[in-house]
């Protein structure tokens, strides 16, 4: 196995785990997470895994519909999400509650419509930790 | 091992006090969103009380502080979103404040 010491961006190219815990309506932090994730991505870093949890599950949702002049930002964090390849997870208990549901947790809970991003994935507390411990790095933004 | 302080809010006593108790020499901070208005306390020519942080190493996002109309006053240093990811590289941990 190659070590990391070995490479050589081993000195910049670090992995992240990003923490979104803020709805893109109601403080700036959720922009603040998606310009950093941009440009974490642009310098040539890794992201390991984006978070979304409590109201930071809306950035998620893929029915929310923004003034003209306005950035759509679950729209932008899709665009990032689809054309890096990233890994997303959305907290299952933070995320129902708020109508946030892909079509398995529809299903199980007879609803009639999805609302997620399908770039997302609707996940557990556990997939946090597991990203964590595979990252140099978290940051958490609320 | 230093920190990264991420400090998202506008100063309050209770939160200066918060941040006096944890951060260590060698910690750098980084002021974003409302957390920019710390400028007024600890960087303006009269400061509306004592500077306590301007010993560390602080840093201003710089679009944070063009929104709100501050200025980059002397002694103050401003990054953009990259020299925000390049701090976050450089220091092993980081704590948000919001």
């Amino acid at each position: 196995m190659t070590s990391l010491d070995d490479t050589p961006r081993a000195a910049h190219a670090l992995r992240y785990t990003l923490l979104i815990n803020a709805a893109p309506q109601s403080s700036q932090a959720a922009k603040t997470a998606l310009r950093f994730a941009e440009s974490l991505l642009q310098m040539g870093h890794h992201i390991e895994r984006l978070f979304f949890y409590g109201d930071g599950v809306l950035n998620a949702s893929r029915l929310t519909v923004m003034p003209q002049d306005e950035i759509n930002i679950p729209a932008a964090w899709h665009a990032l999400i689809e054309a890096n390849d990233l890994a997303s997870v959305v907290c299952v208990s933070s995320a129902i509650r708020r109508g946030i549901v892909d079509a398995a947790e529809a299903q199980r809970h007879e609803l009639s419509a999805t609302s997620c991003y399908t770039s997302s994935e609707i996940g557990g507390l556990g997939q946090l930790i597991e990203a964590m411990s595979n990252s140099d790095r978290m940051l958490s933004f609320g | 091992m230093n920190s990264l302080h991420i400090i998202a809010k506008a100063p309050t006593s209770a939160s200066i006090a918060e941040l006096n108790a944890v951060i260590d020499e060698g910690d750098v901070l980084i002021f974003i969103e409302d957390g920019v208005y710390f400028a007024r306390t600890e960087f303006s020519p009269s400061p509306s009380s004592a500077p306590r942080f301007r010993h560390l190493e602080c840093y201003f996002l710089k679009e944070d502080l063009a929104a709100r109309g501050i200025e980059v006053l002397e002694g103050m240093q401003a990054v953009d979103t990259r020299g925000f990811v390049a701090l976050s590289a450089r220091l092993p941990r980081s704590v948000s404040w919001y």
